[in-house]
C-alpha cells in the first residue's frame, strides 16, 4: 500500500480533531493522532486497504459520538459559569428569532406554491428539510453562546443559521421556478409543511434552549 | 483546586458502578502502566472485540478517570524508536481501590446468578 494513503489519512484525522472542543484537543489531540497512526499501521498490516477502510468506519462513528458528547459537556460546563439572566438574554432571544426566521423561510416557500401548482410543480419539501429546523435552532443557540460580546453580536450569531436556511430555500425555489423539473405528491408536501410549522419550530427552540434552563447549582 | 484534593475523601464505593469502558481501562492498567494504543488493543483483545474503543472514546474515558484521580499520567519517556506522542498512564492508589470494589461487586452479582442457577438456564 502506498504510504501516501496512510499519510493522507493521518492528515485528515488531524483536521477532524477540530470537531472537539479546544481544551480537549489541546490536551489529548497529539496523543489521539498517535493512537490513530498506530491503528492505521496495524490495520494496514492486517488487511491492507480493507483494514484501513474498516478503521475509518469505526473511527468516524467514534469521532461523531465522542465529539458531540464532549461538545455538550463543554457547553454545559460553560453554562454553569454564566449568570442565569445573561443566559436567558443570550440564548432565548436568538433561539426564538432563529425559529421565527426558520418559520418565515417555510412560509416563504409555501407562498410560492400556488404559482408552482399553476405550473404543475410541487415544492420538494422532505424530511431532510424538516430535520433542518432543530439543527437551526440548536446552532443558533450554540452560536449565540460562543459569540459572547454584546447583545447584538450574540443575536446576530443566533439568527445567522436561520438566515442561511432562508437563503438556501430561496435559492432552491428560484431554481425550481426556473426549471420546473421537480415533481412531488402534493398531499405529502402539505402534511410535511403542517408538521414543519406546528411541531418542529417549537422543538427547535426547545432543543436549543432546554440545556440552559437548568437552575445554576449553588457554588 | 487540584482534583486529588476534591476526591481524596471519597470512598471507592461512591464511584460505582463503573461503565464498561472505564472498568476495562482500569483492568488493563492493573498489570502496570500502558500507553493509549496499548490500552485500546488490550481492551479489544480481552473482550474479544465486544468493546472497541476509538481514540475519541478512549481519551474521553481517560480524561474522566484522570479528573477523578483514579489514574495518573506519567512523565513522557521517549525511548529510541518509540512514538513521542505516546503517553503512559497508571492506576493511582484510589483507582486500585475502586477497581477492587467494582470487581467485588461484580463477583457478588455472579455469585448471586450462580446461586439462582441463572447461568445453567441459558440455552446453548
Amino acid at each position: 500500500m502506498s504510504p501516501n494513503v496512510i499519510a493522507t489519512s493521518i492528515r485528515i484525522y488531524g483536521l477532524l480533531l477540530y470537531f472537539y472542543p479546544k481544551s480537549f484537543r489541546q490536551r489529548f489531540g497529539d496523543a489521539m493522532v498517535g493512537v490513530f497512526v498506530e491503528s492505521c499501521h496495524h490495520a494496514e498490516r492486517r488487511a491492507g486497504h480493507r483494514g484501513l477502510a474498516g478503521l475509518w468506519w469505526c473511527v468516524s462513528w467514534d469521532l461523531i459520538a465522542s465529539a458531540a458528547a464532549e461538545r455538550t459537556c463543554s457547553l454545559l460546563a460553560r453554562q454553569n459559569e454564566a449568570v442565569f439572566y445573561d443566559r436567558v438574554k443570550a440564548v432565548w432571544l436568538p433561539a426564538v428569532l432563529a425559529t421565527v426566521l426558520s418559520m418565515t423561510a417555510f412560509e416563504f416557500s409555501n407562498g410560492f406554491s400556488p404559482i408552482l401548482m399553476l405550473h404543475g410543480v410541487a415544492i420538494p419539501l422532505n424530511w431532510q428539510w424538516i430535520l433542518c429546523l432543530p439543527v437551526v435552532g440548536g446552532l443558533g443557540a450554540y452560536g449565540s453562546q460562543r459569540a459572547g460580546g454584546r447583545a447584538w453580536q450574540r443575536a446576530l450569531a443566533g439568527i445567522s443559521p436561520a438566515l442561511a436556511l432562508g437563503c438556501m430555500l430561496s435559492f432552491f425555489l428560484l431554481i425550481l421556478l426556473a426549471s420546473h423539473s421537480f415533481a412531488h405528491p402534493l398531499v405529502v408536501k402539505f402534511e410535511i409543511c403542517m408538521l414543519g410549522w406546528g411541531v418542529v419550530p417549537v422543538s427547535a427552540s426547545l432543543l436549543g434552549t432546554l440545556p440552559f434552563l437548568r437552575k445554576r447549582s449553588p457554588a | 483546586m487540584p482534583p486529588s484534593s476534591k476526591v481524596a475523601e471519597r470512598k471507592p464505593e461512591s464511584f460505582l458502578p463503573l461503565s464498561n469502558a472505564n472498568l476495562h481501562i482500569l483492568l488493563t492498567l492493573a498489570d502496570g502502566e500502558r500507553h493509549g494504543y496499548a490500552i485500546m488493543q488490550e481492551v479489544r483483545e480481552a473482550t474479544e472485540d465486544a468493546i472497541r474503543l476509538g481514540p475519541g472514546t478512549l481519551y474521553r474515558c481517560l480524561q474522566a478517570l484522570l479528573e477523578e484521580d483514579l489514574l495518573e499520567e506519567l512523565g513522557r519517556r521517549i525511548p529510541a524508536a518509540e512514538d513521542e506522542r505516546r503517553r503512559y498512564y497508571r492506576l493511582t492508589a484510589l483507582g486500585r481501590r475502586v477497581l477492587v470494589a467494582e470487581s467485588k461487586r461484580l463477583a457478588g452479582v455472579v455469585a448471586l446468578a450462580k446461586a439462582k442457577r441463572v447461568l445453567q438456564r441459558v440455552p446453548g
